[in-house]
């Protein structure tokens, strides 16, 4: 009998030993999975930068309120929004990725402009968030009335909505989902891209940002490094598609799981755009203040001062 | 021969195939394999995971936080039940808050959690705080259920030791601790996976399934399912071998 508490034991300190922390110099990075991952996916092999790809804004948001990465990737709504509640210590040093969202429906279901969806049912995800007070102001924008439901995310729309059995006809995707459809599942579908209708209404959409706890060398460093990556990605995309595919599965399967095809037929409609948040004051004000406009729970119809970037 | 072939093990090989048939039916009417895939996608997905590495060590990490959030409430409930036991006040004491960890919902925990400590380790504390009540009723009823002659006796010959303790009140008390160990492993298993579902730790089978599922590849989401309920039965067969070893 003692022998085998003995071993208990010892399993236990082993397991509490092997707790590690990550090495020093090395720069932490928590993004999500998706165009973000995508976006980021050149430096992935940086040995001085360690990234974490998560799934969905929860892990974000928490980690938003701890201090556990050097730089985390998240929805610029929920930093603004723990900003203003004085819940994190992060600031927004970057756009990454813009409004990306489309309307989408089956080839036999007209989808011409934003008024076949007038009375119709709408499967959208990202509830008070980007995508969601997007698909808000283009239905405002077009005098559109729609009957607009939730799920958690674009995965779920696709499955539970579009092909699915609680199916509806229209629905909000977002790439690399909506690349998806099209070539890995060979659906023929329509597609309204929600940003142009909003293009006369406001110049930038921004949707994930990095946020950082301070502008210390190697960050500089690594926001020019991202610059430098989006710059070759936008230009590059089948070169930079295969940078991609090179990069171990078991840790990205995301890449591997979209295939060549669907990666670079993606990119572009992706909206990948980088922008230092102090040279786009301006439009990130506007973009609040749209945020205000339909959904004044998420910022409580305040403007984040002008610390909240850095 | 003749014993394999008996009719109870028929009637547990004809319940088997009535799943399999049930499944099968399913996925054929559904007739999507992103959605609902059939047992022959599933088991051609399996052998995919199998001939990969990355399975294993995978397998590995989760089951390596599962038997540490095990063994270390384990110790905890013994202690603690065994200072219950000892003392009636500690033990009124403590009832509340073992009270509170059985009925607090497992999302909340999560989410204190993971708002608390973080990403990287709330699964190990969460699989923890889920299963410790259950080793600690197992524990303290494993002492509760010994024979007050046989207290008498100790306490008349040397009192309680070490020697007492592991001569007598261990082996007492271990068909409760096996049952107590059997259930919070299977319970166990479960809440750390939805916790890593949830909370995505690095290697870990709760966010490879969260990432299948986001990829549509359904079919190994099931097979890894398949995988972790033969792990379930191994490792409660090779607990009940322990424990017949044992007593």
């Amino acid at each position: 009998m003692k022998k085998y508490f003995v071993i208990l034991l010892l399993i236990v300190l082993a397991g509490v030993s092997g707790c590690k922390k990550e090495e020093e110099g090395v720069l932490t990075i928590l993004l999500p999975d998706g165009i973000p991952a995508i976006a980021l996916g050149g430096l992935f092999n940086h040995s001085d930068l360690a990234f974490k790809i998560v799934s969905g804004p929860d892990i974000l948001t928490s980690e938003l309120v701890q201090e556990n990465y050097d730089i985390i990737v998240a929805p610029i709504t929920a930093g603004a929004k723990l900003y203003l509640s004085e819940a994190t210590s992060y600031h927004f040093a970057a756009v990454l990725t813009t409004g990306n969202s489309y309307i989408v429906s089956q080839k036999a279901t007209p989808l011409v402009n934003l008024k076949d969806l007038e009375g119709k049912q709408v499967a959208a995800y990202g509830e008070a968030n980007t995508p969601d007070i997007i698909l808000k102001a283009a239905l405002a924008h077009e005098e559109v009335t729609s009957d607009v439901v939730y799920e958690t995310s674009v995965n779920e729309v696709v499955s539970n909505r579009f092909i699915g059995f609680n199916t509806v006809d229209y629905i909000l995707c977002a790439e690399p989902v909506l690349s998806k459809l099209e070539l890995q599942m060979g659906l023929e579908i329509n597609i309204i891209d929600l940003q142009s209708i909003l293009s006369d209404q406001i110049s930038l959409i921004p949707q994930a940002g990095i946020f950082i706890h301070t502008m210390r060398p190697e960050v500089v460093q690594f926001l020019d490094d991202v610059k430098e990556n989006i710059d070759f990605l936008n230009q590059n995309t089948t070169e930079y598609v295969a940078q991609l595919l090179k990069l171990d599965a078991t840790v990205y399967p995301t890449f591997q799981a979209l295939g060549e095809e669907t990666l670079i037929h993606s990119i572009p409609r992706s909206q990948i755009y980088y922008e230092r948040s102090i040279t786009c004051q301006t439009e990130l004000n506007q973009y609040f203040a749209m945020i205000n406009q339909y959904n004044a729970h998420i910022l409580g119809g305040v403007l984040p001062d002008e610390n909240f970037i850095q | 021969m003749k014993t394999l072939f008996n009719k109870k093990n028929f009637y547990y090989v004809l319940g088997i195939a009535f799943i399999g048939l049930c499944w099968s039916g399913l996925a054929l009417w559904i007739h999507q394999d992103i959605i609902f895939p059939t047992p022959w996608r599933t088991f051609h997905d399996l052998g995919i995971l199998l001939a990969m590495k990355h399975t294993y060590v995978v397998l590995m990490t989760t089951l390596w936080r599962l038997f540490l959030a095990v063994g270390v409430s384990f110790i905890l409930a013994l202690v603690l039940g065994g200072v219950s036991i000892r003392r009636i006040q500690f033990a009124s004491f403590i009832r509340p808050q073992i009270a509170l960890l059985k009925t607090i919902p497992v999302a909340s925990i999560i989410i204190i959690l993971l708002v608390l400590i973080g990403h990287e380790y709330s699964p190990l504390f969460i699989t923890g705080f889920v299963i410790f009540p259950i080793l600690y009723e197992a524990v303290y009823q494993g002492f509760q259920a010994i024979d007050n002659n046989v207290l008498d006796d100790v306490r008349m010959l040397s009192g309680i030791n070490i020697q007492v303790i592991q001569a007598i009140y261990l082996p007492l008390i271990t068909p409760f601790l096996f049952t107590g160990l059997v259930q919070s492993l299977g319970l166990g298993l479960k809440v750390m996976i939805m916790s890593e579902f949830i909370s995505q730790p690095t290697l870990s089978i709760g966010r490879e399934m969260l990432f299948l599922k986001q990829n549509f590849e359904m079919g190994k989401v099931f097979a890894w399912t398949f995988l972790l309920i033969m792990i379930i039965m191994v490792l409660e067969w090779l607990l009940s071998l322990l424990k017949q070893k044992i007593s």
